[in-house]
């Protein structure tokens, strides 16, 4: 069992060698690519010779983090992790911001912490209610009013528009 | 004398002070909560302080930086949790005693000697930032090249369980950096044809993501108990009684001010040393150590604190930050049109003063805050996690969004805050990230000067690496990289 778990730990470290290794490779073709595309322009000047030096970098470590995929795992305590609170998280954030330009700040942050709050296990409404709100409002009034932010703002931003008209 | 009274000048001014007490305010709850830090709070800050004076926003980050260090104590010593990294050490001993009802006791502990930590790491950036920046004027190209080389193979080599992994995160930093028009040609580089990209990546979405989102993720994914509120007594202890360990505080506060200013090491690190050093020097501590002893609390809050002044001497006169925090501290600079490094202290004076008096305006609202507030508010900081995350979640949107009013910085925000979490799940420290952007243009330009300067000369090496400081700078980072080859740790165990 344990000798499983050691090459299975192991297996993501290579694999973590292998993309670093064709990430150093991909942008030192890159550079060398692009250099020669410039017309006249020596190494010394070149915008690529530090892309290059990094991507040796990264090769050089991509080979090396393989090499340690080779060899048994540290014995590193992992952390226990709930994947679909993440998951969710990182898709309500994404809705979040693409509909932020159709549905305006303030209404978009506002149906964002709801969503996160019942996700979360949140079931007072009161708290439900007011949260998302009252957050929402103060952000734009500290924002949009105070530091002259230009936040996105949409026609079906009710939100936002109360409390244009309140100030 | 001038300096001393331009100094105080700040002290009657009100505004000036109010800045530095919101700060303080902010980083009294942001470093008490465990699941927000200072760095995030600080990366916050920079998008909210765009538009005001450099003063005022420098002022109000002083305020955050310097109590938010010291209120990690409160966490770790009512709830046995951190409130932030550089208070590890305090909830060994802290914990304990609140444990045996002398929590107030530990808080008063901690206030005051994360006061003379402080106050200890400011004076002493005020006596050398001179010196040094005066010894910096010397550099050349390729010393500033390898200076940030240096930091970042320390940030590597300190903040990572493995080097290799450090180094992977410096160099994907770097790669961060060179996205936008190349300084020096004015033509595209890395953009992919993305417009918005030429303009090149904003480091103040990159810093949000990397320390806020990716912490909300953190603390959501993580399962982390809440932690149970240990009890507070009135304590009996007298200031003087609690004041009788200052003289080898200082010292505590030296092993942090040094370790602070090693580019990477930062207060987690130098605090585990000076507790390190205090089992060592102190032989009959008043319990043992690990059990409630208050010397542990004084030499891990005296260490960390100090710690503060340490990281920003190579900041404010090499711009090379000391640990995550001056990082994005730099960024401020950068965003208000201000050029650390070693003409800064002679071209803006009245800045690098009004930074001490931020810093020791910064220490009397720590010691008031500490001993006034804080047992008041302790209640406050068991705010449940899944109220506290969405919010933060929100505010580094806005955060992201406010500096260049582009909600293309929002995904760029988001795209960092996964990077990041990822990397921190796979043992990639991301403080080398951080320091490699800050750092990636300003290697990049040095490094193509000094290749430029050293070519039409009959020695390319020579010219390159044949002055002294360069010799020591290059001696440096290959002594830290090849303090990491397994043979060489090998020979050096044996």
């Amino acid at each position: 069992m344990k000798l499983q778990r050691s090459s299975i730990t192991n297996r993501a470290a290579f694999f973590e060698g292998c993309l670093i290794l064709l990430a150093g490779a991909a942008l030192g073709w890159h550079a060398l690519n692009r250099h020669a595309q410039l017309a006249r322009v020596d190494w010394a000047l070149s915008p690529y010779l530090f892309p290059l030096l990094v991507s040796m970098g990264l090769f050089i470590l991509g080979i090396l983090l393989m090499l340690e995929g080779m060899k048994p795992p540290n014995q590193t305590t992992k952390q226990p992790l709930h994947w679909p609170t993440v998951v969710m998280t990182i898709g309500c954030a994404l809705c979040y911001f693409l509909l932020m330009p159709f549905l305006g700040f303030a209404l978009a942050t506002a149906l964002f912490l709801l969503a996160m709050l019942l996700f979360l296990g949140e079931r007072r409404v009161l708290m439900l209610i007011l949260l998302p709100l009252v957050f929402s409002a103060v952000l734009y009034i500290l924002f949009g009013k105070l530091l002259h932010v230009m936040l996105p703002g949409a026609p079906v931003d009710v939100l936002g528009r109360a409390i244009d008209l309140i100030l | 004398m001038d300096a001393i009274l331009e100094v105080l000048a700040y002290f009657t001014n009100m505004r000036f002070v109010l800045m530095v007490f919101s700060g303080a305010v902010s980083g009294l709850l942001v470093g008490a909560i465990p699941g927000l830090t200072v760095s995030m709070a600080t990366a916050l800050l920079v998008s909210v302080t765009y538009t005001w004076a450099a003063q005022d926003a420098l002022a109000m980050v002083m305020g955050v930086y310097v109590v938010g260090v010291f209120s990690g104590a409160l966490s770790a010593i009512l709830l046995n949790i951190p409130g932030a990294p550089a208070s590890v050490v305090t909830t060994l001993d802290g914990y304990p005693l609140a444990r045996q009802g002398r929590a107030r006791e530990a808080l008063r502990y901690a206030t005051w000697y994360s006061l003379i930590g402080s106050l200890f790491g400011i004076l002493m950036l005020w006596a050398l930032a001179r010196p040094i920046s005066a010894f910096a004027l010397r550099f050349q190209p390729m010393d500033y090249f390898l200076l940030a080389l240096f930091g970042l193979t320390m940030v590597g080599a300190l903040t990572a369980t493995s080097f290799k992994r450090g180094l992977v995160s410096a160099c994907l930093g770097l790669v961060v950096s060179m996205v936008g028009l190349d300084s020096v040609l004015g033509t595209p580089r890395l953009t992919f044809g993305i417009q918005q990209l030429t303009a090149g990546i904003h480091i103040v979405p990159v810093l949000i993501g990397l320390f806020g989102f990716s912490e909300v993720l953190m603390v959501l994914g993580g399962q982390q108990d809440e932690g149970e509120m240990a009890r507070m007594l009135k304590s009996l202890v007298k200031t003087r009684e609690v004041l009788k360990h200052w003289a080898v505080s200082l010292y505590f506060s030296l092993i942090g001010l040094l370790v602070g200013a090693l580019p990477g090491a930062g207060a987690p690190v130098a605090s585990f040393l000076a507790y390190g050093s205090a089992k060592k020097l102190i032989k009959k501590p008043s319990a043992p150590f690990g059990e409630g002893a208050v010397e542990g609390i004084v030499a891990s809050e005296s260490a960390n604190n100090a710690c503060i002044g340490g990281a920003m001497i190579p900041m404010l006169t090499l711009a090379i930050p000391g640990d995550a925090v001056t990082a994005i501290m730099l960024s401020v600079f950068y965003v208000h049109g201000l050029r650390p490094g070693p003409l800064f202290i002679r071209q803006s004076p009245e800045l690098f003063h009004s930074i001490i008096a931020a810093g020791l305006l910064a220490c009397v609202f720590l010691l008031l805050l500490g001993l006034f507030v804080v047992p008041r508010i302790a209640r406050l900081i068991t705010l449940p996690r899944r109220v506290l995350m969405p919010l933060v979640a929100v505010l580094c949107a806005v955060g992201a969004f406010a500096g260049n009013n582009r909600l293309f910085d929002v995904g760029v925000m988001l795209v960092f805050g996964v990077l990041g979490f990822v990397m921190r799940r796979r043992h990639y420290p991301v403080a080398p990230m951080t320091l490699a952007i800050v750092l990636g243009r300003m290697m990049d330009e040095h490094f193509r000067r000094a290749v430029s300067l050293a070519l039409p000369e009959e020695n390319f090496v020579m010219a390159l690496f044949g002055r002294p400081i360069t010799l020591a700078l290059l001696a440096l980072v290959l002594i830290v990289l090849l303090s990491k080859l397994p043979w060489v740790r090998k020979r050096f165990k044996k």
